[in-house]
């Protein structure tokens, strides 16, 4: 058997980053929960983690920093040193070190100078004579080698491991389940059995008590003492029995029946039911199927992988689109019942494969939102304002491409709502506000897509001074008077800034326009509401992915075009009394009290022979960043997912068209960006009014 | 956290919200006990449940003992996908409801068969 370091070490620098998220994440809880020893103990079992495969690889200034951080760690969790701020600051800021080593390791580069003036104030911040403990430790962790060692390969074996914890367990903070789940985690789980002899009578229960205990065979590469390391947290107060039940080398045996050579007290519940063959357990607990009943185990495949099979995926809903299609026209010929049927349920399978396919590329959002907690806290010390970050629907998911590119956008909008947004604790003070702001983070799904939205409790837009600073940019006429949605919008200028000082966080008039162009690439639209002395909200709209979309079909002229789903507010055929124009802004539907623009695709577009009456024709009201705007089409004929293929890479990028599709009878159709359509027209309009205007002076 | 305690004719219900760990442990056993004092099978519903720790299981594997010593079953309902995922991986999901298992249901007809 060879092994491919290479690929090895790719899969060690992937999970280092994500032990990395996992420290960050956790030191700023423990910053707030400085008591719970679970915290400590997840950030320890990450460093360890990393320096365990550093070793393995040769690593030496990965290893160094992270044995040093395990050392500081141990102290903190022994009581010897307390977690004061200072330490908080330092353990934080090692971590970006260790995120930069992680960097200039996996690039072959030299580390980072800062490496070792972190490692000096974690030996400063080490009390003198405990360094020999730490160098014990050093010695124990250096046989634990997490990773398979490239000269020895990996080899599985079974355990049977026993955990009895000791009836202390839970007064010192600790929850056995969380133990018991990270020995499952290092492999393979074949039983798992909860040992209930020692549970006393209903009444006569303790809950501060523990009374249970735990056995597992477990089939890992792991080393054994990987698995006792997953103890080291309680092993004083518990029984941990550790035996190899086939050696290295020999076939994996079938797990030996939980009651054959257990020790007491573990192993009274009926065997055999371990999370692999727990099929009966959901429908008990939750009634129906559990995601989760499935194996826990993941594997990873490289995106292009998947890209591939998408598209492929893809040209398969084209292929049964057109299948579809073409069985609809024989059938109206008297088709056989039995083709369509078998139709009607490819069409259901190519849908639900669509479906699991599309499903496999989506990641929680929450891997963005991770780093906000820390820039929020770090920006908000060094512009000496206060700000607590909630943040809700985090487990919120979208296509891992577009998780990526929203990342940069909204890091911009969180940095401004802490720069601009949030006041400083007097001036809060004095407006009758909590010294601490507050900003949160929202991520909900919304009509087939995804929202998210950036709010903050901090002075809102000085909507005055962004007027008066549009009219001297010229963006807007001296005389003119837009709305506060207009005024709103403007902030979206390209470099456009109200803020008079360039900061280190913010305020160098870029930024915005680059946001929102971002969110355009993604087929996305930002809209800006704000309250002044009440604080701001940025509303960013989504589509799940950008691959395959629901779109409305529509005809305009000859002509077919797609709307996308999450675009369309609503559609309707107005009436002679809704339909007026109105000086100075053109054709508008009244609806519901309000006056929305009209736009003629038509002429937007230049198709010829389309229906100009608009009480004959449909209007599809779309949402703008800043007023909903009523597209008008002919007909609207259907809706249908339909596969985004981009005309860049073909053709060329055309304003107004965020692609192209093929429809079921085979047509190419293309795909609508209607915030772009919009916003042209809208400029169009600005620059003919302008012209009239200017002719009126004239005249 | 809170743990609510309903009787419908049928049977009890012993309601879990918010993390439900060792510092509420003691008001879940008050509940708990509450649930067993009375008659018929007791449902645990778990749809308002965030967190539940070996504390909150032990409590509930203690009721299920209570109950099933008495004839009597335990019932849980819609626990969320996190703590599911816990209860699984760490047989605690098993125990909780080892004996309750249904038998399976035989086949009744030839459908399939050709």
């Amino acid at each position: 058997m060879t092994i491919d370091l290479s690929e090895l070490k790719g899969l060690f620098f992937e999970e280092a980053s994500e032990h990395l998220g996992t420290m960050e994440t956790t030191l700023l809880a423990l910053e707030h929960q400085p008591d719970d020893r679970e915290l400590l103990n997840q950030v320890f079992r990450a460093a360890h983690s990393i320096k365990g495969g550093s070793g393995t690889f040769g690593f030496d200034d990965l290893r160094r920093l992270t044995h040093a951080l395990e050392g500081l760690l141990h102290l903190l969790r022994d009581g010897v040193v307390s977690l004061t701020p200072t330490l908080a600051d330092l353990l934080l800021r090692s971590t970006d070190v260790l995120g930069a080593v992680i960097v200039s390791t996996r690039q072959g580069e030299p580390p980072p100078e800062a490496i070792e003036l972190v490692l000096a104030e974690i030996e400063r911040a080490t009390p003198k004579g405990a360094e020999a403990e730490g160098a014990e430790q050093e010695e124990a962790a250096s046989t634990e080698i997490p990773w398979p060692s490239p000269a020895e390969p990996a080899v599985r074996r079974t355990f049977r491991v026993v955990f009895a914890p000791g009836p202390n367990l839970f007064r010192q903070g600790m929850d056995p389940l969380l133990v018991v789940r990270d020995l499952a985690e290092l492999g393979e789980p074949l039983e798992v059995v909860v040992d209930t002899s020692a549970l006393p009578d209903l009444d006569e229960l303790d809950p501060e008590t523990c009374y249970l205990a735990w056995s597992m065979t477990l089939a890992t590469e792991r080393s054994e003492a990987d698995i006792r390391d997953v103890f080291a947290f309680v092993e004083d107060s518990s029984r941990i029995e550790v035996t190899v039940l086939d050696p290295p080398g020999e076939p994996e045996s079938d797990p030996a029946p939980a009651s054959d050579d257990m020790s007491q007290p573990v192993a009274k519940e009926p065997p055999a039911h371990a999370a692999g063959s727990a099929q009966a357990v959901p429908a008990l607990l939750g009634g129906g199927k559990h995601p989760l009943a499935a194996s826990a185990s993941t594997v990873r495949v490289d995106t292009e992988k998947l890209d591939r099979l998408i598209d492929l995926v893809g040209e398969l809903v084209i292929a049964q689109s057109m299948v579809t299609s073409a069985m609809n026209d024989v059938r109206t010929a008297g088709a056989d019942e039995r083709l369509r049927d078998a139709v009607l349920a490819m069409d259901r399978n190519t849908k639900e494969l669509q479906d699991r396919v599309m499903a496999v590329r989506m990641v929680p959002i929450g891997s963005v939102f991770n780093r906000f907690p820390r820039m929020v806290r770090d920006l908000g010390a060094s512009l000496g304002k206060r700000s607590a970050l909630v943040v809700t629907g985090d487990d919120v998911e979208l296509d891992k491409g577009m998780v990526e590119k929203i990342a940069d956008p909204l890091t911009h909008l969180v940095r401004n709502a802490v720069d601009h947004g949030i006041e400083s604790p007097a001036e809060r003070r004095a407006a009758g506000k909590p010294e601490e702001g507050t900003i949160s983070i929202v991520a909900v799904h919304q009509g087939g897509g995804v929202v998210i939205e950036v709010r903050d409790d901090g002075r809102g837009l000085p909507t005055q001074r962004i007027l008066d600073k549009a009219r001297k940019l010229g963006l807007v006429a001296p005389d003119a008077e837009p709305t506060i949605e207009e005024i709103h919008a403007l902030i979206f200028a390209a470099g456009f800034s109200t803020k008079d000082e360039v900061s280190d966080v913010s305020g160098r008039g870029v930024g915005m326009d680059v946001v929102k162009r971002n969110v355009e690439a993604l087929n996305g639209s930002i809209a800006f509401t704000s309250d002044p002395g009440k604080g701001s909200r940025m509303r960013i709209r989504l589509p799940l992915t950008m691959a395959i979309i629901d779109g409305l079909t529509l005809r305009v002229g000859a002509q077919v075009f797609v709307l996308p789903l999450i675009e369309v507010v609503e559609s309707l055929r107005p009436t002679r009394s809704q339909y007026q124009t109105v000086l100075g802004r053109g054709e508008v539907i009244r609806l519901r009290d309000q006056a929305i623009p009209l736009l003629r695709l038509h002429q937007a577009l230049g198709v010829p022979d389309a229906e100009i009456d608009p009480c004959r024709a449909l209007v599809c009201i779309v949402e703008t960043p800043t007023t909903p705007v009523g597209l008008l089409v002919d007909e609207i004929l259907g809706q249908a997912q339909v596969v985004v293929k981009t005309l860049e890479t073909n053709f060329r990028r055309v304003e107004g068209v965020m692609g192209a599709t093929i429809l079921g009878d085979g047509r190419v159709a293309l795909i609508l960006d209607a915030q772009a359509i919009a916003r042209k027209a809208s400029v169009a309009g600005h620059e003919k009014e302008a012209v009239h205007d200017a002719d009126q002076r004239v005249a | 956290m809170s743990a609510e305690v309903a009787d419908t004719h049928t049977s009890n219900v012993l309601a879990l919200d918010g993390a439900v760990d060792v510092s509420a442990a003691r008001r879940i056993r008050e509940a708990a006990r509450s649930c067993a004092n009375s008659e018929g099978d007791v449902t645990v519903a778990c749809a308002g449940l965030e967190r539940l720790d070996a504390a909150g299981v032990q409590v509930l594997l203690a009721l299920k003992k209570r109950l099933e010593g008495a004839g009597r079953a335990m019932h849980i309902d819609d626990v969320p996908e996190r703590v599911f995922g816990l209860l699984l991986v760490t047989g605690a999901g098993h125990a909780l409801v080892s004996t309750t298992l249904p038998a399976p249901v035989e086949a009744t007809s030839a459908e399939g068969e050709s």
